[in-house]
């Protein structure tokens, strides 16, 4: 029994070799692996900040540093490309702290595209010069800034049943979206 | 990390042997593929297997020793409400030593919740099992199971993970009742993007309201492979 049992386990260790490679990873590094202009940047930017927890991010091939920390009582993440100058700043926020301007461009995109819809979550994404970036976070200059919004939402619709992650312009007009497929949980139900 | 694979794997089942009344320990290997035939159509393949090491009875010794306890053969066919949601029917034959072998039907919903950083699962189950010389058994079960990444703020590929699982199972057979708990405390790893590799501890307990109260502790090491 046991011997027959350990040959069927044995049989199917080649489908391992089947698996395809990974797009996209985050991990924690510590403070002292990112570079000291990033860590300068974010003390001059954000006095005051709780502690800052450090990633490293790999998206298609492509690295970089991610922080993230509350400050104001908002969740925070701050991006720096591999040399540590910032890319852009990203916080999380709820659909009613949208403008209405905003909020109404997104009802009616949703509301014309799908039958159903639910908000995930919601980030705005400052990007722009690191001067410009820093006058935003500690004068709250919005000049030469460019606002975008991150949005996870799910959504029922002629293209069935999906979530989406959309990127949409200050007003609140559709750039790109892409679908969020969720990694495979079978272990937690089988 | 190594501290706490070390301590689920060797702590955890000596505290447990040390009380009760009737115990026991072993290993429990598993192995799961699933696939989708259609867009609609998912397919699930799962063996899993008990292989007793020690036995214990209260006040007497333990007795060492190898011996096969089960082994399921199950099946699953699947689909999808939305992202979160499935609907799946399942059966299940079971090898089992010094009974006679078993079918069993199964019918569950899963629901995945995403919260924060970790993943929540709960799974509504039914089955019913058909053995030889036996009235059919009907089992409910509820399991909710925590997924929690450990190196970043969500489980990516090539990313260690712990898993914590508790199922009551409650079952009628002749008009009698009877209660399970099932624990599961797991370190696991995601490889790839397309499988995991689970290692951890899986504690049963049983027959909590007559004298031989049952406690039975295996050690659970699966691989998850998703094509």
């Amino acid at each position: 029994m046991l011997l027959r049992i350990a040959c069927f386990f044995s049989f199917l260790i080649p489908l391992q070799s089947l698996a395809q490679e990974k797009v996209e990873r985050e991990y924690r590094v510590k403070a002292r692996e990112v570079p000291a202009e990033a860590r300068d940047w974010l003390d001059d930017s954000f006095e005051g900040r709780k502690k800052v927890k450090w990633f490293m991010e790999e998206t298609s091939g492509k690295e970089s540093y991610e922080a993230k920390f509350s400050w104001k009582k908002e969740a925070y993440s701050v991006e720096f490309d591999l040399s540590g100058k910032i890319e852009d700043i990203e916080i999380q926020k709820d659909w009613e702290d949208l403008e209405e301007e905003v909020r109404i461009n997104l009802g009616s995109y949703f509301d014309g595209k799908y039958n159903k819809w639910r908000i995930e979550k919601i980030q705005l994404q400052y990007t722009g010069d690191p001067d410009d970036l820093e006058d935003l976070m500690d004068e709250e200059e919005q000049e030469y800034i460019q606002l975008r919004y991150e949005i996870e939402y799910y959504a029922e619709g002629e293209e069935g049943k999906n979530l989406w992650e959309g990127l949409f312009d200050d007003k609140g007009k559709l750039i790109g979206r892409r679908e969020i497929i969720i990694p495979p949980a079978d272990n937690l139900f089988f | 990390m190594r501290k706490i694979f070390w301590i689920i794997l060797l702590v955890l089942p000596i505290e447990i042997m040390a009380q009760g009344r009737v115990s026991n320990f072993g290993l429990f290997p598993e192995f799961q593929i699933g696939f989708n035939a259609t867009e609609k159509l998912k397919v699930t393949g799962k063996i899993e297997s008990q292989h007793g090491m020690v036995d214990k009875v209260e006040n007497s010794d333990a007795k060492y020793g190898y011996y096969h306890n089960q082994t399921d053969f199950q099946g699953f066919l699947g689909t999808s409400i939305n992202p979160f949601v499935a609907i799946t029917g399942g059966y299940q034959y079971r090898l089992e030593s010094g009974s006679e072998n078993s079918h069993r039907s199964i019918q569950q919903v899963s629901i995945l919740q995403r919260k924060g950083n970790f993943k929540i699962g709960h799974r509504i189950r039914t089955d019913q099992t058909f053995a030889p010389n036996d009235p059919v058994e009907f089992r409910l079960r509820y399991r909710i199971s925590y997924e929690i990444p450990i190196e970043g703020q969500s489980l990516d590929p090539g990313e260690f993970y712990l898993v914590f699982s508790d199922e009551p199972i409650y079952s009628i057979q002749s008009g009698e009742s009877g209660l399970e708990n099932r624990v599961v405390a797991a370190l696991g790893h995601f490889s790839k993007g397309k499988q995991k590799f689970q290692a951890g501890i899986d504690y049963r307990t049983d027959r909590f309201f007559d004298d031989a109260f049952r406690q039975r502790t295996w050690f659970k090491f699966g691989w998850y492979l998703k094509l």
